[in-house]
């Protein structure tokens, strides 16, 4: 079954764009051994924090958008533990969005967006309907 | 005859079931502020009128917001 994740990043301020960088690919390349694919990163750079964090107050945002067919799942397990005990890392949050995501074009009039992939190729991987065929059954 | 005081409560829709909005998303802070209140709680659905569906899945957005600090659990 086709799924896709979201797997949030935030990294101490510290940190230069380079210690990121090197923090990212580390990331990619966990996730992609498995045989799924980080298609986009989007990175926010530095923002407040809404609360400090280890006496922190801003953070380095970043977002990992990531797809797999079949069952290559990526080990999350894994990756989660070496996120933990990394302590340049603050936050970090994984999320399954195919299902929720799925649900919103099939029943929802507002279509949601993902970044790093067009609308057609997101229905497609979710397995709903392309636009037109939904708007000619109303 | 006893003049009957008259209440008039503006009905309360769900602006999602409204507007057809099925995937809320938890990065989307400049909406999940309009359901967070002053001291940071997230807004009764008794006050904002959103459906019971809408209000848990809002509910998990604003969580997981929470805990990336993308929006405040307190007010300081």
């Amino acid at each position: 079954m086709n799924r896709m994740y979201e797997l949030a990043i935030v990294a101490e301020p510290r940190q230069t764009e380079d210690d990121v960088q090197a923090i990212c690919d580390r990331m990619k390349e966990l996730i992609e051994k498995s045989g799924s694919q980080v298609f986009h990163v989007d990175d926010w750079g530095k923002r407040k924090l809404a609360y400090p964090i280890r006496k922190f107050n801003e953070g380095r945002y970043t977002f990992f958008y990531v797809t797999t067919e079949g069952d290559s799942v990526p080990d999350w397990s894994t990756i989660e533990r070496l996120l933990q005990q990394d302590e340049r890392i603050l936050r970090h949050l994984v999320v399954r969005t195919d299902e929720d995501l799925s649900r919103a074009f099939r029943k929802g009039k507002v279509f949601p967006e993902v970044p790093g992939i067009s609308d057609e190729d997101l229905r497609a991987f979710l397995g709903v309907p392309p636009a037109e065929v939904a708007e000619e059954a109303n | 005859m006893a003049r009957r005081r008259v209440f008039y409560r503006r009905r309360k829709v769900c602006k999602f079931t409204a507007e057809g909005i099925e995937y809320i998303d938890y990065k989307d802070t400049k909406l999940l502020q309009n359901y967070i209140l002053e001291r940071a709680k997230i807004l009764p659905r008794r006050i904002s009128g959103t459906s019971s569906r809408h209000q848990r899945m809002l509910a998990t957005a604003i969580k997981r917001a929470r805990h990336l600090a993308l929006v405040p659990f307190t007010a300081d």
